[in-house]
């Protein structure tokens, strides 16, 4: 739910599911949610694309293996011509490669279908929130497959203040906002502006992406 | 007899028994949610949620019968 002003305004989705009986479920599950609304249902990842383009969303729920378009390219198009609505990946498996794949595309995180409508609603809220969202155990896997990758030569990180390159240390450790703040003693609005200069600079998207630039360049250790 | 194609399975798999059981698990949060708020709208849901269970049972029947033709 996001506050503007003293009215409040329903966070508005679009989900892209190509199994219908799933979609029509996952609809009626999430409309009981008074902060929710489905604005749009999209069959295919090309369909998502442009349904965002035209419906501007809070957010768009992807399922990763579609007909036709699938999540991960319907992801990396739509962070190309909406790159703030955030989207949430729906899987049935950790399938690594895939979810790999779609981190890289710009996907905010990642939620199995057989979440409780409780871990679904406190996802969207966060991924809305801007946080990124993934299992502990997808980001044990993420981690090691990019301790795995050869590292490049990318100076972007040189370029961070002494107080951001903390802050992006800490995010790569996994800690929330909240936490960062509290370790550097510095308020929670504080460590956002440094993390928006953070993915500036580094030219992510998101703190998974951050932590994984962190993990590529050695930054940490796995 | 047909030969074993194990991709193929997983994609029947994937594309059947496992969504059927996604929509099954969603439905069936919602019922629970609907239990606390609105007893009567459950009643009725559990009717719909029982005929996507024998979906599923039958979705899943016809892979095993499937299978048992594979040499």
């Amino acid at each position: 739910m996001t506050v503007v002003g003293e009215s409040i305004r329903r966070l508005r989705l679009i989900i892209a599911e190509d199994h219908a009986v799933v979609r029509q479920s996952l609809r009626l599950m999430l409309e009981l949610d008074d902060e929710v609304d489905v604005v749009g249902e999209a069959v295919d990842g090309g369909q998502a694309v442009s349904m965002a383009q035209e419906l501007h969303p809070d957010l768009v729920l992807m399922d990763i293996r579609m007909e036709g378009m699938d999540g991960v390219e319907a992801t990396r198009r739509l962070k190309e011509v909406e790159p703030d609505v955030p989207v949430l990946i729906l899987t049935g498996f950790s399938e690594d490669q895939i979810l790999l794949k779609a981190v890289e595309a710009g996907a905010q995180g990642f939620l199995l279908k057989d979440a409780t409508a409780t871990e679904v609603k406190d996802a969207i809220r966060r991924v809305v929130n801007g946080e990124s969202l993934v299992t502990p155990s997808l980001l044990r896997k993420l981690l090691e497959e990019f301790s795995q990758r050869s590292k490049e030569t990318h100076p972007a990180h040189s370029d961070l203040t002494p107080r951001e390159m903390e802050v992006l240390l800490a995010v790569a450790q996994g800690k929330s906002n909240e936490e960062i703040a509290r370790a550097l003693v510095i308020s929670e609005k504080t460590v956002k502006t440094h993390l928006g200069k953070v993915f500036s600079k580094l030219q992510v998207e998101g703190r998974a992406q951050a932590m994984l630039y962190a993990i590529r360049e050695g930054l940490v250790e796995v | 007899m047909t030969r074993f194609d194990p991709v193929g399975l997983a994609n029947e798999l994937h594309d059947g028994v496992v969504q059927e059981m996604s929509a099954l698990l969603l439905q069936l949060e919602t019922y629970q949610r609907k239990l606390e708020t609105d007893p009567k709208a459950a009643q009725a849901d559990l009717d719909r949620i029982k005929l996507q269970a024998r979906q599923t049972l039958k979705s899943l029947r016809q892979v095993i019968a499937h299978l048992r033709q594979v040499d």
